[in-house]
């Protein structure tokens, strides 16, 4: 059920009104939790119980971790956690593209057989889902969180529709008080307390999903042509042509993917729930290592957590230590993206991009902090390096075929100053162009002047529905009938 | 001691002290990353003279919280 679709959006108000109907909290979450499930098995079918496996594996585990006092004990529980999710990830995600190598390397050395593949169909939501329930389950064995008493509580936690598919991966212990304080009053004998829709809760909301709809439907989906276009078959393709792949690339999947967050967001928010946020204005950080405290923020604090941390925690001091962290943190987040070689490539860049900056801000003191960087020209400047290198590794993000890669990346770099391909495809798409500058122009708007949902969702009912209004026909406008799936659904 | 901590903190993050506050955090102050995440960790450690577990340094949101294992650590932070 894809969230642009008809079917979601009848869904959605299915669900709020059976809340508004339903008055008794824990009823309420269950309609939530019962929601959920057929949101997943609206898209996912049969493969609903690898997510109630998931579930009922770390709810359980979680439970023994926390009543164990035998460190080794605990430890075997969390290994059990750990290869239950990540062999459920692995199988589904890696299988046929283990299989595919296996047969290549076969070719290479003549082999007889090949080894069929399974063509295995990858679980929506897997990806997250799993590190979600991992986290859970990392924390109660950390000492940091108690487990859940309550299944349905955890269930929810797991499955809760607006986040499910993409994120962002949230924290039990963001969430979970969130769900005990609707419950507690209720069971300390108080007055049954509803969900209450709160009115400020419903615009920002609403605004906030305005918002996700316009990046996608609007922006992402209609740049997504000139994409298309370009890297189809790149090979032969001018320098300029390949630059303004990259940059369109680069609008398209951050309007596809915080779209995507601000519609689970905005959800969440007129159910009552906090999601923290996942992007913030990346396109304007001064850094690689910065760009990512603003990009996918909810996986790149994961890898922080519960890896980066840990494999640099004893040996911070050591620059190679800290570099080769980083670099597995970084490959483990590029190929958390998809099986194939393009997105370990990715992953190796921004570890490159990440772990240099990183060792020379600890090796060169005097670059660390130099009033330079707080220069009016310092900051452009950062910001322009930093998303020459973020653009180029996104080549390798959108680009399967190594041919084709390798081709746009030098391309890319090795400009060839040719631009009669370039102006012919600026020509034949020109909505696609006018649509990337538009975008390029509101959110650097969006950066000088502050937070521009904050903005509309205090407009008066007046203005606040005019507003609404010209974002649905404006998506209307250029709209074809067929919703596209979110680029970060096939992850 | 807050002054001492949050002039700490202000130092390496290259802002004025006066930004800096209980309720700082890598979500309100742009160069507060993992890199200086982890230099704040060391710098304590050498100021205050304590060693932080893994733990404390990833249950460490904000300036409050890194105050909160302080004073586990035995380091009084009353003004």
């Amino acid at each position: 059920m894809i969230f642009t679709s008809i079917d979601f959006i009848v869904f959605f108000v299915f669900i709020l009104a059976s809340i508004t109907v339903i008055k008794h909290r824990k009823f309420q979450h269950l309609i939530l939790l019962g929601g959920s499930y057929y949101f997943f098995y609206f898209s996912s079918n049969y493969l609903i119980v690898l997510l109630i496996f998931s579930t009922v594996l770390d709810y359980y585990l979680a439970k023994m971790i926390y009543n164990s006092k035998d460190i080794s004990k605990k430890k075997i529980l969390l290994s059990i956690s750990l290869i239950g999710n990540l062999g459920l990830l692995g199988f589904f995600k890696y299988t046929d593209f283990a299989i595919l190598q296996f047969n290549i390397l076969g070719n290479y050395l003549d082999l007889a057989t090949s080894i069929p593949y399974y063509n295995l169909v990858l679980p929506l939501g897997i990806s997250f889902y799993t590190f979600q329930t991992l986290s859970y389950t990392i924390d109660v064995y950390r000492g940091s969180l108690e487990p859940s008493k309550r299944f349905s509580e955890f269930a929810l936690f797991v499955a809760f529709f607006p986040q499910l598919v993409a994120g962002p991966i949230l924290r039990a212990k963001q969430f979970l008080p969130q769900l005990r304080e609707k419950i507690q009053e209720y069971n300390a004998g108080g007055n049954i307390r509803q969900i209450v829709f709160q009115n400020v809760n419903i615009k920002f909301g609403i605004t906030l999903m305005a918002f996700g709809f316009i990046k996608k439907m609007f922006f992402a989906d209609n740049i997504a042509p000139l994409v298309d276009n370009i890297f189809f078959n790149p090979i032969g393709a001018e320098s300029f042509t390949i630059i303004l792949g990259a940059l369109a690339f680069a609008v398209q999947v951050y309007g596809d993917f915080s779209g995507y967050t601000d519609i689970a967001i905005g959800a969440a928010l007129i159910l009552g729930f906090k999601i923290p946020a996942n992007f913030n204005k990346p396109y304007f950080a001064t850094s690689p290592t910065a760009f990512w405290n603003k990009w996918h923020i909810s996986l790149s604090l994961w890898i922080r957590d519960y890896l980066y941390l840990p494999l640099v925690f004893k040996n911070r001091k050591s620059s190679t230590r800290i570099f080769l962290s980083l670099m597995i943190a970084f490959m483990l987040i590029g190929f958390w993206h998809g099986d194939g070689w393009n997105f370990l490539i990715f992953g190796i860049l921004q570890g490159i991009f990440v772990g240099v900056h990183t060792v020379i801000r600890k090796n060169v003191k005097f670059l660390r902090n130099h009033t330079f960087f707080d220069t009016k020209f310092g900051k452009v400047l950062s910001i322009f390096i930093t998303q020459y290198l973020i653009f180029f590794s996104f080549l390798a993000f959108r680009i399967p075929d190594m041919n084709h890669l390798f081709y746009s990346m030098q391309k890319y770099i090795l400009i060839d100053f040719q631009v009669t391909e370039t102006i012919s495809i600026i020509q034949s798409h020109k909505i696609s162009i006018f649509l990337m500058v538009l975008f390029i122009i509101i959110h650097f708007i969006s950066f000088r002047k502050g937070n521009l949902v904050e903005i509309f969702a205090k407009l008066n009912y007046k203005y606040w529905t005019l507003f609404l209004t010209g974002s649905i026909l404006a998506i209307l406008l250029l709209f074809d009938g067929n919703p596209t799936d979110f680029i970060y659904f096939k992850f | 001691m807050s002054e001492r901590l949050y002039k700490l903190i202000a130092k390496i993050l290259g802002v004025n002290v006066s930004d800096i506050n209980d309720e700082s955090s890598p979500e309100t102050i742009e160069s507060w990353d993992s890199f200086n995440s982890l230099v704040i960790v060391d710098e304590l450690e050498s100021e205050f003279e304590v060693s932080f577990s893994l733990e404390e340094i990833i249950d460490s949101p904000n300036v409050s919280a890194i105050k909160k294992h302080l004073k586990n650590h035995g380091v009084s932070l009353d003004d």
